[in-house]
């Protein structure tokens, strides 16, 4: 941590999200007050920008859509460049309870710490995903938790919060479609210390989930390939850009 | 090899050379990636001229049956298409730098200028 009072950004990933994004940002602002509040509009082709300035966050418009990971990653880049110490991402369907933040923020104030992973599955009577999901969180937890050695519950989560070293690492590498699941295996890798903590989740506020059956199975492929390269794959080279430079 | 099948390939030789000289000419196809190519032509037409080289190549590596040479091939197309895509996954990701770099860059312009709407 560089200064007593860390500066915090709060990331909000936003596609065709409209209805729902001037609720989110509100809501963050209001659990947060403190932190700048960022949407990362990826490539929408409705008024999510507008709405989301509106509800009084700043915005990051991609011209096309990057994924779930690309837009993430402009998230992190742009808490580096602007010198923030930490970071807490969010999804501009309202699913990570901004109420929650705060839960981040205490895993996270340990120095040891790099990264917060909340964990829908910790808390007491959790989450109950749909059958389908759950075997494959499951599946993933095993995979995750040998290649960790540390006991993952919720590898699909995204609801995270991170400093700046781990934000670094994390914008250098390339993780586009489905980020989650790779980051840890590469922040594991590369030595970081991400710990869970129980939150709770809600329902979609509205939109519709980027996931469908057909991308489920792209997904439970495409992130078996990616854990296998993150094993084997040497440590990532650093950017040569001001946005990616190691801190 | 019978003066029928030199003929063909001496043809497809001759197609992708044209090929690939209407890239170059075009600017499609930058020179360093035009390598490859050339030396792919260029084995098809020294084959077609010299066919004593396929039978030297035989010898070297053994392959005699037709199912041994399509094997060849397919190598040799696989390493192709593995060039491809390793040229294509590195401008991916300079694309999806340059696309996250150019978008915080023009929210931090869009900041000045609220800041200082006169400027």
């Amino acid at each position: 941590m560089q200064s007593q009072t860390p500066r915090i950004l709060a990331y909000i990933l936003a596609h065709n999200e409209e209805s729902a994004i001037g609720q989110v940002v509100q809501r963050v602002r209001q659990a947060l007050p403190e932190a700048t509040v960022l949407v990362v509009d990826d490539g929408s082709m409705d008024n999510t920008a507008r709405a989301a300035r509106e509800a009084g966050a700043q915005v990051v418009s991609l011209p096309f859509n990057l994924g779930i990971g690309g837009a993430s990653q402009t998230g992190q880049i742009y808490a580096i460049a602007q010198g923030y110490d930490i970071a807490v991402r969010l999804d501009g369907d309202g699913q990570y309870p901004p109420a929650e933040i705060h839960r981040l923020l205490d895993a996270l104030a340990p120095a040891e710490v790099d990264m917060v992973v909340g964990s829908r599955f910790l808390a007491p009577g959790g989450y109950k995903a749909p059958f389908l999901r759950r075997i494959g969180i499951r599946f993933f937890s095993i995979i995750l938790s040998a290649i960790c050695r540390r006991r993952v519950t919720d590898p699909t989560s995204g609801f995270i919060a991170a400093k700046r070293p781990a934000l670094t690492h994390l914008a250098r590498i390339a993780v586009f479609d489905f980020p989650e699941i790779e980051s840890l295996v590469s922040l594991s890798r590369a030595g970081f210390h991400v710990i869970e903590t129980p939150v709770s989740m809600a329902e979609r506020a509205a939109g519709t989930s980027s996931i469908n059956l057909l991308r489920s199975v792209y997904y439970v492929v495409k992130v078996l390939m990616g854990i296998v390269v993150g094993v084997i794959a040497k440590p990532c080279e650093p950017q040569r850009s001001r946005f990616g430079s190691p801190s | 090899m019978n003066t029928h099948v030199r003929i063909v390939v001496c043809a497809v030789a001759v197609a992708f050379g044209l090929m690939l000289l209407l890239f170059l000419r075009r600017r499609q196809l930058r020179p360093e990636y035009a390598l490859v190519w050339t030396g792919a032509i260029t084995l098809m037409l020294l084959l077609a001229a010299f066919p004593r080289l396929v039978n030297l190549l035989v010898a070297i590596t053994g392959m005699v049956y037709q199912s041994a040479v399509i094997l060849f091939v397919f190598a040799l197309c696989a390493l192709m298409f593995m060039n491809v895509s390793l040229i294509a996954c590195r401008h991916g990701r300079r694309i999806v730098r340059l696309t996250q770099e150019l978008a915080i860059l023009k929210a931090e312009l869009e900041s000045l200028k609220r800041a200082s709407p006169e400027a």
